[in-house]
């Protein structure tokens, strides 16, 4: 299953609990809620809407929503 | 190596026995921030976990599932060739809890007793070991016991572990099979590189206890626990599941598939049991879970969720079921096993 970036960021936002309107690329994510709980859905989500994983430090390391969108590009490319 | 084989082996009975003390999640209500103790439930699926208290270990949950095994298969303490001690919390560094456990129940002396250190897959490499011991013959009935206390080595305020484990014991007893009609079938493996990742990096031989040792420090992801806690990167451990231990247990089901009665998951954590549980196409009603009401009891996760579930089928349980063990080590093992007429029983200690 291939879902485009909009289903992934409107249950990223479920996830982070904030209004999918909210998560444009300058959203910070170190802000909101994105901890280890949230991680670990993140990673779900991703797998399920893009099937691919990513590298677990890169995704700690995001601070905004173009930053993991970014991320999940490059994992997609590789 | 491919699937593995054991004929002439079949399981009698599984009991398993936890403490009656339930901690829900309100007990993290004052040490976590309200947005984040709300979340527990939501991302882990566990409402409650039982809880061991400081005098009971895991040797003694799981002596007390043997007695009742004992008891509910008529079988004598003196026909026991052997016992296994599966855990991660031994009594002691030394001598083996399997040593301790042969005297305590009464086991004779000829009894073959060792220990075995592993959490997540160690019920299914259990199994694994107990039945190819039995299946000459020569061996008639083995012990195994299965456990963790996982609660006494982890931090309070790490909450990317504190609210996921709980404590249990279990105890199997497996038996030769003169028909040599049963066959059961394993697929075990491990990846050492993934080690640090779940992880109690203090208090044996690689880093011996020190001064600080038991000094709390705060980490990059905001939980405090010292280098006695567990330490848990729950992101890698996810990456691992659903990567090599997906991809390993789809082709364990294409070669002794298709169908199950049953699927029984080490009980790691709910939103990672539904994701695999998607990836794999596997229905609601097949799907056994526990870790709602007793979280993620390590070793002993798999035979409780048979016991747990079982008991709603009035204490007998059928079919054939799919195991799978991953985590800690990296260490994984699936076993496809006929468990028709198997006596379960769940007994609680103070």
């Amino acid at each position: 299953m291939h879902l485009n970036n909009d289903e992934f960021l409107s249950r990223l936002a479920e996830v982070l609990q904030v209004s999918p309107s909210e998560l444009v690329d300058s959203f910070k994510l170190d802000e909101n809620n994105f901890d280890s709980l949230a991680l670990i859905s993140t990673i779900a989500l991703i797998d399920e809407c893009f099937n691919t994983t990513v590298n677990i430090e890169k995704l700690m390391a995001c601070r905004s929503i173009k930053e993991l969108l970014a991320l999940i590009a490059d994992a997609l490319k590789s | 190596m491919g699937v593995i084989s054991v004929d002439g082996v079949k399981i009698a009975g599984v009991s398993c026995c936890v403490p009656s003390n339930r901690v829900p999640n309100s007990h993290f209500a004052g040490l976590y921030s309200d947005g984040d103790f709300s979340k527990i439930e939501t991302h882990t699926g566990i409402v409650e976990r039982r809880i061991a208290d400081v005098n009971t270990c895991t040797s003694d949950l799981c002596y007390w599932a043997a007695v009742d095994l004992f008891e509910r298969t008529k079988t004598e303490a003196s026909s026991i060739d052997v016992v296994l001690f599966v855990s991660q919390t031994p009594d002691y560094v030394l001598p083996a809890t399997a040593c301790i456990l042969q005297n305590r129940l009464g086991l004779t002396k000829a009894t073959i007793a060792f220990d075995i250190n592993l959490g997540c897959s160690g019920y299914v490499y259990g199994l694994w070991l107990a039945s190819t011991l039995v299946a000459s013959g020569q061996l008639r009935r083995v012990l195994l016991l299965v456990g963790d206390t996982c609660s006494k080595f982890v931090s309070d305020r790490d909450k990317s572990t504190a609210p996921l484990f709980g404590d249990a014991g279990s105890a199997t007893l497996v038996e030769h099979d003169p028909t040599g009609l049963s066959s059961y079938r394993f697929d075990l493996g491990t990846d050492g590189a993934g080690g640090g990742h779940l992880i109690i990096p203090s208090g044996r031989f690689r880093e011996n206890e020190n001064e600080t040792s038991h000094s709390a420090y705060k980490s990059l992801d905001s939980a405090e626990r010292s280098s006695r806690d567990l330490f848990m990167n729950g992101g890698e451990i996810f990456n691992f599941t659903i990567g090599t231990v997906s991809k390993s247990l789809e082709n364990f089901v294409k070669q002794v598939g298709p169908t199950f009665d049953a699927y029984v998951f080490h009980q790691a954590n709910g939103l990672m049991l539904r994701h695999l549980q998607k990836k794999l196409g596997i229905s609601d009603d097949t799907m056994w879970m526990s870790l709602e009401k007793f979280g993620n009891t390590s070793s002993a996760s798999i035979p409780l969720t048979i016991v747990a579930n079982g008991l709603n089928k009035s204490g007998v349980i059928n079919g054939r079921f799919l195991l799978a063990g991953f985590g800690v080590g990296y260490s994984w093992g699936f076993g496809c096993v006929d468990l028709s007429g198997v006596v379960v029983s769940l007994t609680e200690v103070l």
